[in-house]
């Protein structure tokens, strides 16, 4: 620690060190030479300009540079990373970011930095100086200007003055003075190429009005500085304004004890209340009123009005807490943050979306093939998704309320424990109503698959199905597309690889590998041009009989002629079994058989086999090639078609 | 770990400042930077406050606070000559008195003083001065009993 300190002071000590040796050389040689032989005035003139020099010196080193205090620990308790990095401000018609400092647990204001190295946060921070170990800001850049200015003075007056010291004793070259005075020539020109080249930067910089950090980092590159007064003002402001105020005591200012107030009695109270005394609202022009009980989420919700880059996130949380005040707030806004929302927050393309402390912004592996990423697709109308500013981003929250996937990031996971499970059992009678029903339907009518996936002409659907996922049926409520299609997955699963031998090793399969990868990618990457696609079918209609009577309604007859003709041709296995004719007419609506739940896939190579025996149960039906290498081709059959 | 920082929390800081009890809310009155750095706080009235002091009173106050501050900052003859004369003494100065600016943030100490005991303080308002707060925010704090049982946040 304390070598630490000394290596930090050192280039200070190293620079008060070399200023008061050569001066004083410098005053002791051949000063004392023009002092005795031309005038009095040089070094009296010389001792002006040292004087000046040692005392800005002096400012620059000792002064507080225009720290700004740490905010004190009950201003903003809950800074929680949620309120963004980053605020804009707008100065002279220029947006200025103010970042969020972690360490001082403010926005830092236009032009004030966080010094590294003292580790404090500098109004119009210019940059450290090692040399004068301090931070050089706004309260002692004059001092620091006027050295550097100063010191260039000096330095020359020095430079000068030794080397017409030395022309005037070039014969004595081997005396004590001569030799210093060379020294002194030789040090201070190898020292002046620096110090003049800082002290034109700063002249330049000053007339420009702007900082060393501004114009080291290109801030105003590209454009108009907000905080020039123009050149003459600049250079007046910088030499002779006002010297701002230090606040790193306010005592100072407003005493050392606070000032003792005489509150009535009206207000004792409040011991009594529950209220805990760290409460913080903040009052923002643009953000308007917030609401804050202190406690955890209220002040998150402040936070969240903070943010000027989030206008969906906050009027979601608005409408939110305008509608349903009932309802479990605190929950929502933890879910909102901690699950899937902040993906969607994430997916903005400003800035804002890096969360305050940098490790907040998403905590969850975003599944790659999940309802996020693949907006592409866009069936159910997500491409509407891309729109960051639409309200139906808050539908993505409002839909991972529903019971299997509340807050969970991976709605895979959390559907598959509840199909995954009820369809390694058994299929429930109701689903299999449900996906026959749909499935003659979409035998009867090829181009209603595009009717369904139509998301304007969803919308029932999808209501239906919000209602039964638990969502809040709003006209937005669009479910994640992950749901979807996990679910569809499941359902062509279910519908594809139940073969009693080795079907259950269908929904075993990880969704990424094996044989359930194909249906997995075609349902829910969005290749939903092809017609016939079962498993876009079948998410569309899977929910149950709620839909199934809807499809009732219109295509409760079941005409199968059509798409059975549609449904041979990619298919090469099944080639011989098509030359058997094709009775439509044959096959019940339901896939019951004998009033036994019959797996999809059976059912459907009943209808296409011509249906010879419908009493027996299923595992009989099953032809003898089919192999477990063989259900791959039969999930691949499935899906392509 | 928000817990953590309330137990850290130095809560009777109010206490040397006459307060019965911490206060129930505070409200941040941010800086306006919209012409430049110059100290200038927000004049917008919160609606938190809706109730609980009469608009004009507290645009009165911030409109004074605005008014001194700015008048500390001002490129006047008085500052420019303090400056000159300080750099001729070789900063002494500043050793034996105040500069133009901490006279206005006196005047301004002063001023929050006379406001609290006349207008906020007996509203169950406090105003703490700004340079307590690295002239970041002005804060109010809110002793209202009846803050703690309205659910005001409705508003």
């Amino acid at each position: 620690m304390v070598r630490c300190k000394g290596t930090k002071v050192l280039p200070a000590f190293f620079a008060w060190a070399i200023l008061l040796i050569t001066t004083a050389l410098f005053f002791y040689f051949p000063c004392m030479w023009f002092y005795e032989n031309v005038s009095i005035f040089i070094p009296l003139c010389e001792a002006v300009v040292t004087l000046f020099v040692i005392a800005n010196f002096s400012l620059a080193t000792f002064m507080d540079a225009g720290v700004i205090p740490k905010a004190s620990p009950h201003e903003d308790k809950d800074d929680d990373s949620r309120a963004p990095l980053y605020k804009n401000v707008d100065i002279n018609g220029v947006t200025v970011r103010m970042k969020w400092c972690v360490t001082c647990q403010f926005y830092r204001p236009p032009r004030c930095s966080h010094c590294s190295v003292c580790d404090k946060c500098v109004e119009t921070f210019d940059h450290h100086c090692p040399w004068v170990n301090n931070c050089i800001g706004r309260r002692n850049y004059r001092y620091f200007f006027l050295f550097l200015i100063s010191l260039s003075l000096h330095m020359a007056a020095v430079f000068s003055f030794s080397t017409y010291f030395l022309i005037q004793h070039k014969d004595r070259l081997t005396q004590v003075p001569t030799i210093v005075s060379l020294c002194l020539v030789t040090l201070v020109g190898i020292l002046s190429v620096p110090v003049f080249g800082l002290a034109g930067f700063h002249v330049v910089l000053v007339a420009r009005g702007r900082t060393t950090n501004e114009q080291v980092t290109g801030k105003f590159r590209g454009g108009f500085n907000p905080f020039s007064r123009g050149c003459g003002a600049n250079c007046c402001y910088a030499l002779c304004g006002p010297q701002f105020a230090s606040l790193a005591q306010p005592s100072r200012y407003v005493g050392r004890k606070p000032h003792r107030y005489t509150f009535s009695s009206a207000t004792n109270n409040i011991h009594n209340s529950d209220v805990s005394p760290d409460q913080v609202k903040v009052y923002l022009n643009s953000g308007g009123h917030t609401k804050g009980n202190g406690t955890g989420p209220g002040v998150t919700y402040n936070k969240l009005q903070l943010s000027p880059s989030r206008p969906a996130a906050i009027s979601m949380l608005e409408t939110r807490n305008g509608i349903a005040d009932d309802m479990d707030d605190e929950m929502e806004l933890t879910e909102f943050y901690n699950g899937a929302g902040s993906q969607s927050v994430d997916c903005e393309a400003s800035p804002p979306s890096l969360q305050r402390g940098g490790s907040k912004s998403n905590f969850f592996i975003v599944p790659a093939n999940s309802g996020y990423g693949m907006r592409p697709g866009g069936d159910f109308g997500q491409s509407d998704m891309t729109d960051t500013s639409s309200p139906r981003r808050m539908t993505t929250v409002q839909t991972l309320r529903g019971p299997n996937v509340r807050g969970s990031p991976h709605p895979f996971r959390a559907n598959r424990g509840g199909d995954g499970q009820r369809s390694r059992s058994h299929t429930p009678d109701d689903l299999l109503n449900a996906d026959a029903a749909a499935m003659g339907m979409n035998f009867a009518r090829p181009q209603s698959i595009h009717d369904v996936q139509n998301p304007t002409n969803a919308g029932a659907n999808l209501q239906q199905r919000l209602r039964a996922i638990g969502g809040v049926p709003t006209p937005f409520a669009v479910p994640p597309r992950g749901v979807y299609a996990d679910y569809s997955r499941q359902r062509s699963a279910t519908a594809a690889g139940y073969v009693p031998e080795h079907g259950n090793n269908d929904y075993r399969v990880d969704p990424g590998v094996g044989g359930g990868s194909p249906t997995y990618d075609y349902s829910s990457s969005g290749y939903n041009t092809r017609p016939q696609q079962p498993g876009a079918q079948r998410r569309v209609n899977s929910e149950g009989e709620l839909l199934s009577s809807y499809h009732r309604g219109d295509d409760g007859v079941m005409n199968y002629s059509m798409p059975m003709t549609e449904r041979r041709s990619p298919d090469t296995y099944h080639e011989a079994l098509y030359s058997s004719p094709a009775r439509p007419g044959v096959y019940s609506p339901t896939a019951h058989v004998n009033n036994r739940p019959i797996p999809m896939n059976t059912a459907y190579r009943m209808m296409e086999n011509g249906q010879q025996d419908l009493g027996g149960p299923p595992s009989a039906k099953q032809p003898r090639s089919q192999a477990p290498t063989s259900s791959v081709y039969e999930v691949n059959y499935e899906i392509s078609v | 770990m928000a817990s953590k920082k309330k137990q850290t929390t130095p809560t009777d800081d109010f206490s040397a400042r006459g307060a019965p009890a911490p206060p129930t809310q505070k409200v941040f009155i941010q800086r306006d930077y919209s012409e430049g750095t110059q100290v200038k706080f927000q004049t917008k009235f919160p609606s938190e406050l809706e109730g609980k002091i009469e608009r004009e009173k507290f645009e009165y106050t911030l409109n004074t606070l605005n008014e001194v501050y700015a008048e500390a900052e001002k490129m006047s003859c008085s500052s420019c000559c303090e400056g000159c004369f300080a750099c001729l003494t070789a900063y002494l100065l500043y050793c034996c008195s105040d500069t133009h600016f901490e006279k206005c943030l006196k005047k301004v100490a002063k001023f929050i003083i006379e406001q609290n005991e006349r207008v906020y303080v007996p509203r169950g308002l406090l105003i703490i001065d700004p340079v307590e707060r690295g002239l970041r925010v002005i804060e109010i704090c809110i002793f209202s009993d009846n803050a703690a049982s309205t659910p005001a946040r409705s508003n």
